[in-house]
C-alpha cells in the first residue's frame, strides 16, 4: 500500500524537469511528400561560384579513382556474384586486375602480423603499377556500340593495350587463378566455420573468451 | 562520441570509396568500440579473407589503428598479446574533404605539390619510391628524382605530410601501483585516458621524425644494399669502420626512401580550415583590415599547440606580419591596436615588451551562433529567432514574463513558439511551482549549449547524409538515361547544386565537430 502512494508520488514529481516527461504521442499518418512545405526558388542556388566547383569536381575525381582502384573490395558472396563478376571482368577487358597489396607495404612494420600472413608478398616491378586507374563509367552497351562506331580506329587502340598487357599475362593469369583460389578458401572455410573445432587455424588460442 | 547520423554518414563514406564490404567492417568497429580479429569475423558474419582484406585496406587508408595489449589466457595466468583494431573516426570523415586540401597546397606550395598530396590522399600511405613512380607514370617519365624529393620534402616541412604512426604498438599494462598513483592524480585533474587514446600516443611517431624529410637520396638502392653486404661480410679492422659508417648512411637513406611510409597530417589541414573560417567571420563582421590582421596573427604564430585556441604574439611580429599580407602595408600601428582592441585581445605585458592574445574559441562560438541562429530563422520565422537569440545571449534560466517583455510579443504567441522549439529540443523547459499563497507555475526557459551543440551536429549529418544519397541516386539515373537530353541536362543541374550544398555542409561539420 504505501508503495503505491510512494510511486504516485514519483510520478508527480517528475512532472518537473526539462524533456522527459511521458506524454500521449498523438497518431497522426505518415505523409511521405506533405503538401504545405514551401520550397525555396531553385535559380537562387544555380550561381555556383568557380572555387566551389573545382571543388566538386575534385571530389568526384577522388571518388572516381577509389571506385576504379583495387581498394574497392567487391563482395564475391552475393546472390548475382557470378554474374557481377563475369559482367565487370567484360568491362575490365584490356585492363590488368590489380591486387591492393601491390601498392601497400605489406610488412610487420606498417601492419599487424595477423592480418599479413595470407597475402601475397615480393617485389612488383614499377611497370606493372597503374597510377591513373580509370575504368569506363559507360555501361557495356555503350562500349560495344562505340565500336561500331569508331570501327577501326577503337580497334587499333584496344590492340595496343593487348601488347602492352601481353607482358603481365601470365602474372594477370596468375593472380586470376589466386583469386578464384581464395574465393573457394572463403567459402571452405564459411562452411566449416565452427568455434569450438577450427581445424585450419591450429595456431589460435582454443581459450578465446566470448562476450 | 557522435550521434547516429553520424555513424551512418560515415559508413555511407566508407561504402561509396571501398564497397559495401569494408563499409560493414567499417560500421562493426564503430558501433561495437575496438575489436579484435576474430571478433570482428563474429560479429559482422563475413570469410576470414574479406575481413582481412578490409581491415588492410582501412589501415592503408588511415581510418583504423592496429595495436595490442596483453590478455591473460587459459587458467596458468599466461599473457599473449592480442591485437585490437579501433577506428580512427576523423578521419574517415576527412575523406569528404580531400579536394579542399588540395586546394590549400595549391595556393600555397603550388600545381605540382597539389599533384603529389593528390597521391598520398588517394593511396592513403606512400613511400617515397612509389611517390617517385607515381610522378614518373603520370608525366610518362618526365619527372626526376630531384625534382620529387625537392617537392616532397617541401610538403614535409610545411607539415602537410608526416610520417606514419607504427603499425602495431604494444600497450603495457599498468602495475598496480601506478594504478593507483594514477588514480590520485586523475581525481586531481580529471583527465582520464581511455586505452585508445593511449594507443594513439603509443602509435605516433617522434617529434624529431615526424617531419623530418629525405635529406639525400641514393641514386641505385639495390647496388646499394649488394655493396652493403658485401662489405659487412668482409669488415674487419679500423681501415673498413669508414666504409661500414658510410654503408650505414647509404642503408638508412635507402630505407628512408623505399621504407618509411608517409601520410597526409589531417591535423595541419585542420588548422588550416579553421584559420579561413575564423578570417572570413571577422572579415564579415569587422571588415577586411580586421581580417588581414587576424590571418598574419595566426600565419606567424608557432602553431606549437594542436588545438590551436588562441594566437599570442608582440607588437613587432605583428606589424611584420601584416606588412607582408597584399593590402596591409597600408594599415598604420595605430590603425592595427584599434582593431587588436576591437578583436578583444588581451594584452599580457612581458619583459621584451607587451604580447596581445586573441582567443579564437570566442571566434568559433560566434560562427557557431551565427549558424544555429539562421537555422532558427529559417525554420521557425523571425519571431523565434528573437527569442532565441535573447535566451542564448542571456545563456541562463529565464521567465516567460521576461521573454515576453524583452521580445516585445505576446504572451500567448511566445508560449507557442517556446513550445515548438521545446518539443524540437532547442530549448529547455523548467516549471517552478511558487507556493506564495496563490498557486502559480512559473516556466523558466534556457539554452542548453552542449546539448543542442551536439543535436544540430547530429541533424547537419543527417542531411549531409540526405545528400550523398540523393546525390549517388541521381548520379545512377544520370547513367541510365542517356537519351534523354532534357532530362540528362536536368540532373547534371541537380547533382551541380547538390554537390555544392554538400561541401557547405562539410563546412558545417567542421565548425561543429572539429574546429
Amino acid at each position: 500500500m504505501a508503495f503505491r502512494g510512494r510511486g504516485r508520488g514519483r510520478g508527480r514529481g517528475r512532472g518537473r524537469g526539462g524533456s522527459f516527461e511521458f506524454r500521449m504521442a498523438k497518431h497522426e499518418p505518415f505523409i511521405l511528400f506533405p503538401e504545405d512545405v514551401k520550397l525555396p526558388n531553385v535559380s537562387a542556388f544555380e550561381n555556383i561560384p568557380p572555387e566551389d566547383k573545382t571543388l566538386a569536381i575534385g571530389k568526384i575525381k577522388f571518388e572516381r579513382f577509389w571506385k576504379s582502384s583495387p581498394y574497392y573490395l567487391e563482395d564475391s558472396r552475393g546472390q548475382n556474384a557470378e554474374v557481377e563478376y563475369y559482367a565487370e571482368k567484360l568491362k575490365r577487358k584490356g585492363q590488368e586486375p590489380q591486387y591492393f597489396g601491390t601498392y601497400m607495404k605489406l610488412n610487420v612494420s606498417h601492419f599487424p602480423a595477423e592480418l599479413i600472413q595470407g597475402q601475397r608478398r615480393g617485389q612488383v616491378a614499377s611497370k606493372k603499377l597503374r597510377w591513373d586507374t580509370k575504368r569506363d563509367d559507360l555501361s557495356l552497351f555503350e562500349q560495344l556500340e562505340e565500336k561500331d562506331k569508331d570501327g577501326d580506329g577503337k580497334e587499333d587502340k584496344e590492340k595496343e593495350k593487348e601488347k602492352k598487357g601481353e607482358d603481365d599475362e601470365e602474372a594477370e593469369e596468375d593472380l586470376e587463378k589466386e583469386e578464384a583460389e581464395s574465393s573457394e578458401d572463403d567459402y571452405i572455410q564459411n562452411e566449416y566455420f565452427d568455434d569450438d573445432e577450427d581445424d585450419f587455424n591450429i595456431d589460435e588460442q582454443p581459450d578465446e573468451d566470448y562476450y | 562520441m557522435v550521434g547516429q547520423h553520424g555513424i551512418n554518414y560515415a559508413v555511407c563514406l566508407i561504402s561509396t570509396h571501398f564497397g559495401d564490404v569494408v563499409a560493414k567492417v567499417c560500421e562493426c568497429l564503430i558501433r561495437h568500440g575496438s575489436l579484435s580479429f576474430l571478433e570482428v569475423v563474429r560479429f559482422t558474419e563475413l570469410p576470414q579473407g574479406q575481413v582481412k582484406n578490409s581491415l588492410l585496406v582501412l589501415i592503408q587508408h588511415n581510418c583504423v589503428q592496429a595495436f595490442s595489449v596483453p590478455k591473460t589466457v587459459g587458467m596458468g595466468g599466461i599473457t599473449k598479446p592480442v591485437t585490437l583494431y579501433m577506428i580512427l573516426f576523423d578521419n574517415i570523415i576527412h575523406r569528404m574533404r580531400f579536394s579542399k586540401f588540395c586546394l590549400i597546397v595549391k595556393e600555397h606550395l603550388g600545381h605540382q605539390s597539389a599533384e603529389f598530396l593528390e597521391g598520398f590522399l588517394q593511396h592513403g600511405r606512400l613511400t617515397f619510391e612509389l611517390l617517385f613512380d607515381r610522378a614518373a607514370g603520370l608525366t610518362e617519365g618526365k619527372a626526376t628524382r630531384n625534382d620529387v624529393l625537392a617537392k616532397f620534402n617541401e610538403l614535409v616541412h610545411a607539415q602537410y605530410v608526416e610520417r606514419c604512426p607504427k603499425g602495431e604498438p604494444f600497450l603495457e599494462p599498468k602495475s598496480d601501483e601506478e594504478v593507483s598513483s594514477i588514480r590520485k592524480r586523475i581525481k586531481s585533474s580529471g583527465d582520464t585516458r581511455t586505452i585508445e587514446q593511449e594507443a594513439i600516443i603509443a602509435a605516433a611517431p617522434l617529434d624529431a621524425d615526424r617531419f623530418s624529410g629525405i635529406i639525400s637520396l641514393t641514386l641505385n638502392t639495390e647496388e646499394v644494399m649488394k655493396d652493403v653486404n658485401n662489405t659487412l661480410e668482409t669488415s674487419a679492422g679500423s681501415k673498413r669502420k669508414h666504409e661500414v659508417l658510410e654503408a650505414d648512411e647509404d642503408i638508412q637513406n635507402a630505407i628512408n626512401t623505399t621504407e618509411v611510409l608517409w601520410r597526409v597530417n589531417y591535423e595541419k589541414f585542420v588548422r588550416c580550415l579553421k584559420k579561413k573560417a575564423c578570417v572570413a567571420n571577422v572579415r564579415s563582421r569587422l571588415g577586411l583590415d580586421a581580417a588581414i590582421v587576424l590571418e598574419a596573427m595566426i600565419d606567424a604564430n608557432d602553431h606549437q599547440n594542436i588545438a590551436m585556441n588562441s594566437v599570442t604574439l608582440s607588437m613587432n611580429s605583428i606589424i611584420e606580419g601584416v606588412r607582408g599580407k597584399p593590402g596591409g602595408i597600408s594599415l598604420t600601428l595605430e590603425r592595427v591596436r584599434a582593431i587588436l582592441k576591437q578583436l578583444g585581445s588581451e594584452l599580457c605585458p612581458e619583459e621584451s615588451g607587451a604580447l596581445y592574445t586573441i582567443g579564437l574559441k570566442g571566434i568559433i562560438e560566434n560562427c557557431q551562433n551565427d549558424e544555429v541562429e539562421s537555422l532558427v530563422l529559417h525554420k521557425y520565422g523571425k519571431e523565434a529567432y528573437r527569442i532565441f537569440r535573447m535566451l542564448i545571449l542571456a545563456d541562463r534560466l529565464i521567465a516567460m514574463d521576461q521573454i515576453s517583455d524583452n521580445t516585445f510579443l505576446e504572451k500567448k504567441e511566445a508560449q507557442k513558439i517556446l513550445c515548438k522549439l521545446w518539443k524540437d529540443d532547442y530549448v529547455e523547459m523548467e516549471k517552478v511551482n511558487l507556493n506564495a499563497g496563490v498557486r502559480a507555475e512559473v516556466f523558466l526557459w534556457k539554452v542548453n549549449k552542449k546539448f543542442l551543440w551536439e543535436h544540430v551536429l547530429n541533424d547537419i549529418f543527417h542531411t549531409a547524409l540526405n545528400i550523398s544519397k540523393k546525390i549517388s541516386q541521381v548520379t545512377e539515373e544520370c547513367q541510365v538515361l542517356k537519351s534523354d537530353e532534357e532530362k540528362d541536362k536536368r540532373l547534371k543541374r541537380a547533382r551541380r547544386i547538390l554537390e555544392s550544398a554538400l561541401l557547405k555542409m562539410d563546412d558545417a561539420i567542421m565548425l561543429f565537430h572539429d574546429f
